[in-house]
């Protein structure tokens, strides 16, 4: 009997875990389903649960910091992720995956303290925040959770597009940092992009890194939506101030 | 049911779980492989690959391409676009981790996303999401093919 509860009780398990991803994330705020297309419905399907069901650990992340640090000499911002070093993560290196290590590095960075790359990739490699062992690049969740658990300041997280691009639009005269990740289409199997960017002071303008294939400076964009709309939206952060401001 | 049916019901419900849980896995790998495989033929074949003059079928829609100082063999891409016998320009874009393209004004506007893809040696353009209204004719697709130097273009270069 205690063999077959136990059995029983392994298969719960397994089921709970295997249904998260089906589990709808509660957002801050009310929001109207008539107000949600059927696409961003099925963007909130695939929330926070459905990448964490993802995420694996990478155990040779003491070589990868290695030959990472080697890399990683006198690197300014990342413009663009197929020019800048190519870094080892998890199984795979920079220019395929490295968005959300590229993202996290800018905001650091950007908000006035510097962590070389290395390390964040052997944070991330370390702490399971790689999705497949790096094959499909980072959690764009974990991005909250590297800072919750790394740094001494916590990313305000936005779920909700609206909100998001209401705190962005409506401070894009002020300097701020953020980070969003997005889907590139309407399909999961086009893959996903996360980007920082930043506002300036008087600027009007969102600066973004790592946004097209021949970066070579931030790209300006007068609106959020020019490039992360409604339906491809997935997750978006507030970088908050974390030490000096570096010349921008 | 009896305690043996149960067990083998239970067993199988697992391995069914841990069996789709990893070909989903594996499907999105190989996704992602395919998806950064076109993506390097964009960059290798496309207008993001030589210096070329690229257009559309209906002579409305110019792509030209310019060496990008920075980036070892890669051109930096312009589009022209003709809306009612004026000429607009903007930036063609290839987006990052993926093979949608994007035309881009000088000052910070997209005017349209769309999927691209190598086809015979043209440039196919699908998918296509009008941000800005009236940019581009109607039209599910766009075929741009290299074209020979037109002298004189039907517009201005801009540096």
């Amino acid at each position: 009997m205690k063999r077959l509860c136990s059995l029983i009780l392994v298969f719960v398990m397994c089921f709970s875990l295997a249904v998260t991803a089906n589990a709808e994330e509660i957002p801050n705020e009310d929001v109207t389903n008539s107000n949600i297309s059927p696409r961003a419905e099925e963007a909130v399907v695939y929330n926070a649960a459905w990448f964490y069901a993802l995420r694996t650990y990478y155990l040779n992340s003491g070589a990868h910091f290695t030959s990472n640090t080697a890399l990683e000499s006198g690197m300014g911002y990342i413009y663009n992720q197929n020019t800048c070093p190519q870094f080892y993560i998890g199984l795979s290196r920079m220019a395929s995956v490295g968005c959300e290590i590229a993202a996290v590095y800018n905001a650091i960075k950007h908000r006035g303290l510097t962590v070389p790359c290395a390390s964040i990739i052997k944070t991330f490699e370390e702490s399971g925040y790689l999705m497949t062992e790096g094959f499909l690049g980072s959690d764009p969740f974990a991005i909250g959770d590297y800072f919750d658990n790394n740094m001494a300041y916590q990313l305000t997280e936005y779920t909700n597009y609206n909100s998001f691009n209401t705190r962005v639009m409506d401070n894009i005269d002020t300097q701020n940092v953020y980070i969003v990740s997005f889907w590139n289409t309407d399909s999961i199997f086009d893959g996903l992009h996360t980007v920082c960017f930043y506002t300036t002071t008087g600027g009007n303008k969102l600066y973004v890194y790592n946004l097209t294939t021949g970066a070579t400076g931030v790209a300006s964009r007068n609106s959020l939506s020019s490039f992360v709309d409604s339906e491809r939206f997935i997750v978006g952060y507030f970088v908050p101030r974390m030490g000096r401001l570096l010349d921008q | 049911m009896n305690k043996r049916k149960i067990v083998t019901l239970a067993v199988f419900v697992m391995v069914l779980i841990v069996l789709i849980f990893a070909v989903s896995q594996i499907i999105l790998v190989l996704a992602s492989h395919e998806r950064s495989e076109s993506q390097q033929t964009l960059i290798h074949d496309g207008p993001w690959s030589m210096e070329a003059i690229w257009r559309d079928e209906n002579s409305s829609l110019y792509l030209i391409s310019a060496k990008n100082d920075s980036i070892p063999d890669y051109y930096d891409v312009m589009a022209y676009i003709e809306v009612d016998n004026e000429w607009y320009t903007a930036q063609f874009n290839l987006r990052q981790n993926s093979t949608v393209v994007s035309l881009d004004s000088i000052d910070g506007d997209t005017y349209l996303t769309a999927t691209a893809e190598m086809k015979n040696g043209s440039l196919l353009l699908k998918d296509i999401n009008r941000l800005s209204d009236n940019i581009l004719p109607e039209s599910d697709e766009i075929l741009l093919s290299v074209t020979l130097v037109e002298d004189p273009l039907p517009f201005e270069i801009q540096n």
